[in-house]
């Protein structure tokens, strides 16, 4: 009794020392559940998903072998009722076995080690041009609201958002490998180069530790088309609501309060505009990440680009459940602990915003 | 003795490119160093987008055209650096609205100090000390905590006293207060107007001092000019201003208030609302609305003229030239 009501009190101590601290570890243990919650969600689709892994994994004539088949759902525990095969894989899952893909021979956690870097090298270097390029032109495009650039502005973000990532990449393919040869077609490195060793899986940053100069610059013109094309709609999706945003920051009398200081004109827009207009941006940055997530689905295949992407889709033709659990966790672990993230920079950026 | 700043037709155009609107027309006027000059008029009459204009902020979609003159240069020419040398140094403002005119991100502290540090090249614990002294001046209690403090964590009242504080930091000439006591409670309003009183008298500060509220206007102003409509209607020392009004709209505004001596007429509100910028009457903007209207009212706008000793009117009739109804 008395312990828990030292504890309460501990707990109340914390909360007012330690706000942010209190509210990260709230949040990781709800990931925790929810991670459950996305396992079996993923669980039940995939194996809702008619055509049979047997088949797809075995081949023709194999599949028409019925101790062939046999043998197969035996091995990774497919004759067993659908509850059953989702304890088991909870209770592996628990012990951080992801399970064995099917396609790869390999552990599924091994395959996500080996292929999360790439997608994580081109997601963020996607973000970084949607997040720069998207916040200046939203805010060029709000100072001067319905001019010209404005409206070229708005043209540009519809045909951003409109056009489907497919067809950009095969038009940017097309324009920059094949018709002018100025950028590479496929793949992380050339298949000359030798790759730099692995230290953080990002070959760009890899090869700058290794002081790999050249292999350095194949890394990035291999980078530039995928990324470009991966952060095209989510450019335009950032510019239309770092606009709106700014727009609505220009309408307070603290913005013209700033001008009326005399400050540089730098100063009112970073310190006093931008500041204002940065939670909205934020926000619309953490869903632009889901966006970018999905679309490296389709860039990384089309690129060639050995990621998490590519896994996820090859994983899907051949109907290999646990990889494509394996992907599927991935990828909502870290959309969560994104928003997890937004949430802890609202308040750090807005001091009126408290912790629930 | 040439004025401290001189505002030459001033007149204010918004969208002077698509659809022109215009907003201010044709005010003049001048302020003396350690002066206190009020500008009245209803809401929408201009009163801002003056301000706004004199400070070389206006929105991006307006255009000023005439002159202000101060220290030698015209402030509606002045771009970039040499504009910026006067704002906030020279000249500075005090906004209608506290609620919105502090950024609700940024420290107290910081917001009263980044001018300072701008313009008057002192570091960081220079800029804070004087923000203390600042803050005490205009009765902030705690001083070192509101520096480190937001501005959700004021009241309104106190949000306006930082503003005024932050607005005297570079010690400016010139301060523009838009209705620097609208917000604030009696007791409240009496302490910002004696310490602007106290500013104008010891540092020869030079007010102008926007309000709607006479009795404000009466207590410290020295000369009072009347907008209506864009356009300046009246302009007489102050205590001219109860007793030698001479235009139907001044006369207007006055019977307007409220009287604590509870003697005389119940307050008489003005009949209508002010036009918009975009649809003002020919003539005298006034005319649809004055009781003294005659046809003449609605041809021509009439012009401010003088009419006794530093007094302007823009009213040609005169209707209380014998005492008149009051």
């Amino acid at each position: 009794m008395t312990m828990a009501i030292l504890s309460v009190r501990a707990l109340k101590r914390a909360r007012t020392r330690h706000p942010i601290a209190v509210f990260v570890i709230r949040r990781l243990l709800a990931l925790v559940a929810l991670a459950l919650g996305i396992s079996l969600v993923s669980f039940v689709l995939t194996h809702l998903v008619p055509g049979n892994p047997a088949v797809a994994n075995l081949g023709q004539q194999a599949s028409n072998d019925p101790a062939a088949v046999h043998a197969f759902e035996a091995r990774y525990g497919l004759d067993k009722p659908l509850p059953e095969q989702y304890v088991i894989y909870v209770g592996h899952l628990l012990h951080g076995d992801l399970g064995v893909s099917e396609q790869t021979q390999r552990p599924v956690l091994t395959d996500m080690v080996s292929y999360a870097p790439p997608t994580a090298e081109l997601a963020l270097t996607a973000m970084f041009i949607a997040v720069v390029v998207g916040v200046g032109l939203g805010l060029s495009a709000a100072l001067r609201h319905n001019g010209w650039l404005d409206r070229t502005v708005r043209i540009f973000t519809l045909v951003g958002v409109s056009i489907p990532i497919f067809w950009f990449a095969l038009l940017a393919l097309y324009i920059f490998y094949l018709r002018f040869g100025i950028l590479p077609g496929v793949g992380r490195l050339a298949p000359t180069v030798q790759p730099p060793p692995t230290v953080t899986g990002f070959a760009t940053i890899d090869s700058l530790l290794a002081g790999q100069w050249s292999t350095f610059v194949d890394a990035v013109s291999h980078l530039i088309l995928p990324a470009v094309v991966l952060a095209a709609p989510v450019t335009s999706l950032i510019t239309r609501f770092a606009r709106a945003a700014v727009l609505e920051v220009l309408g307070n009398d603290y913005v013209n309060a700033a001008r009326a200081k005399g400050l540089p004109t730098h100063t009112v827009l970073l310190r006093h505009v931008l500041r204002a207009a940065l939670s909205s941006i934020i926000t619309v940055a953490g869903l632009a990440l889901a966006n970018v997530l999905t679309g490296t689905v389709l860039v990384e295949r089309i690129f060639s680009w050995p990621g998490i992407g590519q896994y996820a889709y090859n994983s899907a033709i051949n109907l290999d459940l646990p990889s494509i659990m394996g992907a599927t966790l991935f990828v909502a672990i870290v959309y969560t602990l994104t928003n997890l993230v937004v949430d802890v920079l609202y308040t750090v950026i807005d001091p009126r915003v408290r912790l629930a | 003795m040439t004025a401290l700043l001189e505002v030459r037709r001033l007149g204010v155009t918004a969208r002077p490119d698509t659809a022109p609107v215009t907003i201010v027309e044709d005010v003049s006027f001048t302020m003396e160093r350690g002066e206190v000059l009020g500008l009245a008029g209803e809401s929408g009459s201009g009163k801002t987008m003056t301000a706004l204009a004199l400070m070389g902020i206006l929105p991006a979609q307006s255009r000023a055209t005439g002159e202000v003159r101060f220290a030698d240069e015209d402030v509606l020419k002045l771009r970039g650096r040499a504009l910026r040398q006067i704002q906030g140094r020279r000249i500075a403002m005090v906004f209608q609205d506290p609620s919105s005119a502090l950024h609700p991100m940024l420290t107290i502290g910081r917001q009263m100090t980044e001018h300072m540090r701008h313009h008057l090249g002192i570091d960081r614990r220079d800029s804070e000390q004087r923000a203390l002294d600042l803050l005490d001046q205009v009765r902030i209690p705690d001083p070192k905590a509101a520096l480190k403090a937001f501005p959700h964590q004021f009241s309104g009242g106190m949000r306006q006293r930082i503003q005024i504080a932050i607005a005297l930091a570079c010690e400016p000439d010139v301060l523009i207060a838009d209705e620097p006591t609208t917000a604030l409670d009696v007791t409240i309003q009496a302490g910002v107007l004696r310490l602007l009183d106290g500013l104008r008298r010891d540092r020869g500060l030079a007010v102008l001092l926007i309000t709607h509220d006479l009795a404000v206007l009466s207590a410290l102003a020295d000369r009072v000019v009347v907008m209506y409509a864009g356009r300046i209607v009246e302009s007489c020392a102050v205590k001219e201003l109860a007793t030698g009004n001479r235009h139907p709209y001044t006369r207007a505004l006055l019977s307007s208030l409220p009287r604590p001596d509870a003697r005389g007429p119940a307050l008489v509100p003005i009949g209508g609302t002010p036009p918009s910028p975009a649809a003002r009457p020919p003539g005298c903007a006034f005319n649809p609305r004055c009781d003294f209207a005659v046809d003449a009212c609605a041809s021509a706008v009439p012009p401010l003229v003088e009419i006794g000793q530093g007094h302007h009117s823009a009213c040609p009739l005169d209707p209380f030239a014998d005492g008149g109804p009051r």
